[in-house]
């Protein structure tokens, strides 16, 4: 292991200026990331975005990880017959640990450790810094398994790069094209979702096993024709499975539903509380296939809860109870017997909804259809499935994840540059805040992890913490008036979010483009900043279903683009 | 006992044979040359001894080890320079040193001291920033520090200007006075290797063309030189072990390669009675001249 540890110590001399540059990109990325939580909230949102796209830009130049590995490997080349190594007492075996501890030290260990302040400094636990690492550490293998594909078995940075890629290049087009054409020939709609899912995760497995086993099997034989032929042998497998492959694998629900556990986390598996009571859907609006969305149609479902506690506790606040949808499946049962999954956004239509316990304008505050306990759904259909629907009307079940918010204080808050509130992770800070004629502006610069993992499932399922919102109110605890988000901005850096947002705060309902009136002014003056606290009460899932939708069909949103 | 012992070997670069049968045997301890034109096979050859080529046919064995299993302890006790060996030019000389001293056991600090000295190396210097005549030194000296069993130089004067080769051979004498070592060393340039070598081998065309001791070599050629009396031709055939037939008005010279003093003297009175000969010793640079003529003779008449 010594003379293993030895080649490592080696490799690092060898790359240490680049190895250099590498971690100060990490660094000023990370350096980034502390001016915007830092900032005074008076740079406005362009900086804020300036310092996003350099923040981006930084996170590209750690791709530079792809040229370090074939530096690497080039260090000690694999290929030809004049590399120093080849005639010294150091076997492939020994050559192929040294490098594999050097690819795991350097872009494994290194980018975590270099990081970890930076989590620390956010306020991230255990379980939090675990998953960011894995993460970390993943994104960077990916990189450098993209450098490990051609490095070992050809001369030289130019015929790497290029070989890696015309791979790169050339096995997704001829998967695409002969897809294409094998629909246009058997006038097919192509594989379904799932079994394009399968496809690729086999064709990424496949993909990883040639690359390592042709790294493998070069350090330890230094045969390169035939690696080569290995890694030419994957690529047409991946071709072919990614063109004929049949099975959908359930790979994407298999997630889907890991996801939901570990969302459910400190809620694991609860029945609704016993004093909701769910009703079963009351009509469906089916539109498409075209319009908008392309050719996929909508199915909007609707459905009721009763129980749900819709006392104000502050006044012109929403309801003591809040109930967020966070996710959803939902399965069609045809006439027929067929059962089809279909894919449920949850979290449009309830989630925004429930989000909105600000005081309500005042047209919206007459719109009863915002009453406690009627949620909305919305479902996307493939094109095959949204043109059944025109003869054919299915039963339909839904699995709603929600999680129960309970209204806990209502605090006011100073406004004044530097308020802050954290919880774990997660913080609020009012970077700035000044008043203009009738009008308060505040900054607030949040932050929050944002984890890859959170993500898989195409969208944050579950955000943890509570729900806390800013409001102005009067003497006697009334919210008042109305805010309008002047500007939103958000950015990811090391697994961390970090949001600027800008709103205007009026004790008034009057338009902003309005001339201030002196009574505006004094409601201003008159009214103080609160914090509205919602905390999880609890997390469930909740089966709804209903044995004959009545279905309406409505006209897909026109498509004005060109 | 052979420090390295080729058998049958035959290699192919696609269709075209550099090495064709080659039977080969460095006995241990000696200083061996293996002299050749430019592609004469010397490169591959030893490329095949150290495990970089497989062979198309044929077994090497070198320190009793088949070379295709040639593992770190056989390369502990083997030492390679190459002109071709892809130094990590990055790394000063001391680097150098430092980077290889854990792999060899047998890693002697006092002799790489005095051969850092010996050589003139300056130890802080990076190799990138060295003289080819240095950069070969630098390698020589990371080959011998661990007094290697076996030292195989492949083409080491290459490149070299007269005071860096003069420089090196230098070295690589005083060098194997240090140890009891088997010296290999390739090249075409034959001054050079006659200081050096007690063993000669001759490739053309990749195949062998003789292997013995020098002392034998330089014993068995000499330059003949005939002073004619008459104008006569020569009377009956000429052996074939007369190289390099050169004729001119009453004088003829050539190349016996097959010199015994009475039987040559008694060959030339055969065939020239009236004639006075000079027989003259070769150095090796002037047989390996010959014997290359020769060899172009016969390709000549073969194709003709």
């Amino acid at each position: 292991m010594s003379l293993t540890w030895h080649i490592v110590k080696k490799d690092l001399r060898a790359l240490k200026w680049p190895l250099g540059f590498w971690v100060l990109v990490i660094v000023a990325k990370l350096g980034i990331g502390a001016m915007l939580l830092n900032a005074d909230g008076t740079e406005g949102v362009n900086w804020f975005l300036k310092m996003d796209i350099l923040a981006r830009m930084l996170a590209g130049f750690e791709f530079v990880s792809f040229l370090l590995t074939a530096a690497l490997i080039h260090g000690d080349p694999l290929v030809g017959t004049t590399a120093f190594w080849m005639t010294r007492p150091i076997s492939g075996a020994r050559l192929l640990r040294a490098k594999l501890c050097w690819l795991g030290l350097v872009f494994g260990l290194l980018p975590v450790l270099v990081t970890l302040p930076w989590w620390l400094g956010c306020g991230y636990g255990p379980h939090e810094i675990a998953w960011a690492a894995a993460e970390t550490a993943a994104i960077h293998a990916a990189v450098v398994l993209l450098g490990l594909m051609w490095s070992p078995v050809v001369q030289g940075y130019g015929r790497f790069l290029m070989w890696t890629i015309v791979t790169l290049f050339a096995v997704p087009t001829l998967v695409g094209s002969i897809i294409q054409g094998l629909n246009h020939l058997l006038q097919s709609q192509g594989p379904s979702d799932p079994v394009m899912a399968a496809r690729m995760t086999l064709g990424g497995g496949i993909a990883v096993a040639a690359i390592l086993g042709a790294m493998i099997h070069q350090y330890l034989t230094l045969r390169t024709r035939r690696s080569i032929t290995l890694l030419a042998g994957s690529a047409g497998l991946i071709v072919l499975v990614g063109v004929a492959w049949p099975w959908a694998l359930n790979i994407d629900a298999r997630v889907k539903t890991w996801l939901r556990q570990r969302a459910a986390g400190e809620w694991p598996a609860a029945a609704a509380p016993a004093d909701l009571k769910f009703s079963s859907f009351r009509y469906a609006e089916v539109s498409g296939p075209g319009g908008r969305n392309g050719t996929a149609g909508k199915l909007r479902l609707d459905w009721d809860v009763e129980g749900l506690d819709i006392r104000r506790p502050v006044s012109g606040g929403t309801w003591a109870q809040l109930l967020q949808s966070y996710d959803g499946e939902c399965s069609l049962r045809w006439p027929d017997g067929n059962v089809e999954p279909v894919q449920a956004r949850a979290r449009s239509g309830t989630g925004s909804r429930m989000d909105f316990i600000g005081p309500l304008p005042a047209n919206l505050e007459q719109a009863q259809d915002l009453a406690a306990g009627h949620f909305t759904t919305q479902v996307d259909l493939m094109p095959a499935v949204a043109e059944r629907f025109a003869n054919e009307v299915p039963a339909c079940t839904l699995t709603a994840h929600l999680r129960l918010m309970q209204f806990e204080s209502v605090t006011p808050v100073s406004p004044t540059s530097g308020a802050y509130h954290a919880t774990g992770s997660t913080s609020e800070r009012i970077a700035h805040a000044e008043k203009t004629g009738e009008e308060l502006e505040i900054v607030f610069i949040r932050r929050a992890a944002s984890l890859g993992v959170d993500y898989l499932g195409g969208g944050v399922l579950a955000p943890p913490g509570p729900i806390i919102r800013y409001h102005l109110a009067n003497k006697e605890r009334r919210l008042v008036g109305m805010y309008q988000q002047i500007d939103h901005r958000e950015t990811r850096i090391g697994t961390v979010g970090i949001s600027w947002q800008t709103l205007a705060y009026r004790a008034s309902n009057r338009p902003r483009a309005a001339r201030p009136t002196l009574e505006a002014i004094n409601a201003l003056n008159d009214a103080e900043l609160v914090a509205v606290t919602y905390r999880e009460v609890a997390r469930f899932s909740q089966e709804i279903r209903s044995d004959a939708l009545q279905v309406r069909r409505v006209d897909p949103i026109p498509d004005h683009r060109p | 006992m052979n420090a390295i012992e080729l058998t049958s070997i035959t290699h192919r670069y696609w269709r075209t044979e550099a090495l064709h049968d080659l039977t080969l045997a460095v006995p241990e301890g000696s200083v061996f040359a293996l002299l050749g034109a430019n592609g004469a096979g010397k490169t591959t050859a030893i490329k095949v001894m150290m495990n970089l080529l497989r062979p198309s046919a044929g077994v090497a064995r070198v320190l009793g080890t088949d070379s295709s299993r040639l593992g770190e302890s056989d390369f502990a006790r083997i030492g390679y320079v190459s002109e071709n060996q892809q130094l990590p030019l990055w790394m000063t000389v001391r680097q150098l040193l430092d980077y290889c001293r854990p792999f060899y056991p047998t890693w002697d600090p006092a002799l790489e001291g005095k051969l850092l000295a010996q050589f003139d190396l300056p130890s802080d210097r990076k190799l990138k920033h060295l003289s080819r005549g240095m950069l070969m030194k630098a390698a020589l000296l990371s080959s011998l520090a661990y007094r290697p069993q076996l030292l195989v130089l492949d083409e080491p004067f290459s490149g070299l200007d007269p005071l860096a080769r003069d420089d090196f051979v230098r070295g690589v004498l005083e060098a194997s006075e240090l140890g009891q070592w088997t010296v290999l060393v390739s090249s075409h340039d034959v001054e050079e290797v006659e200081r050096l070598a007690d063993h000669v081998a001759l490739l053309e065309g990749g195949r062998l063309k003789f292997s013995e001791t020098t002392e034998s070599l330089l014993g068995r050629f000499r330059r003949m030189e005939v002073d004619l009396n008459s104008t006569a031709a020569p009377a009956g055939d000429l052996p074939k072990s007369w190289l390099d037939w050169q004729a001119s008005a009453g004088r003829v010279a050539f190349v016996e390669s097959a010199y015994a003093t009475e039987r040559t003297e008694q060959a030339c009175r055969e065939r020239f009675p009236d004639a006075t000969v000079r027989a003259h010793p070769m150095s090796l640079r002037e047989i390996f001249i010959s014997l290359a003529r020769a060899g172009r003779e016969v390709v000549r008449s073969s194709a003709a």
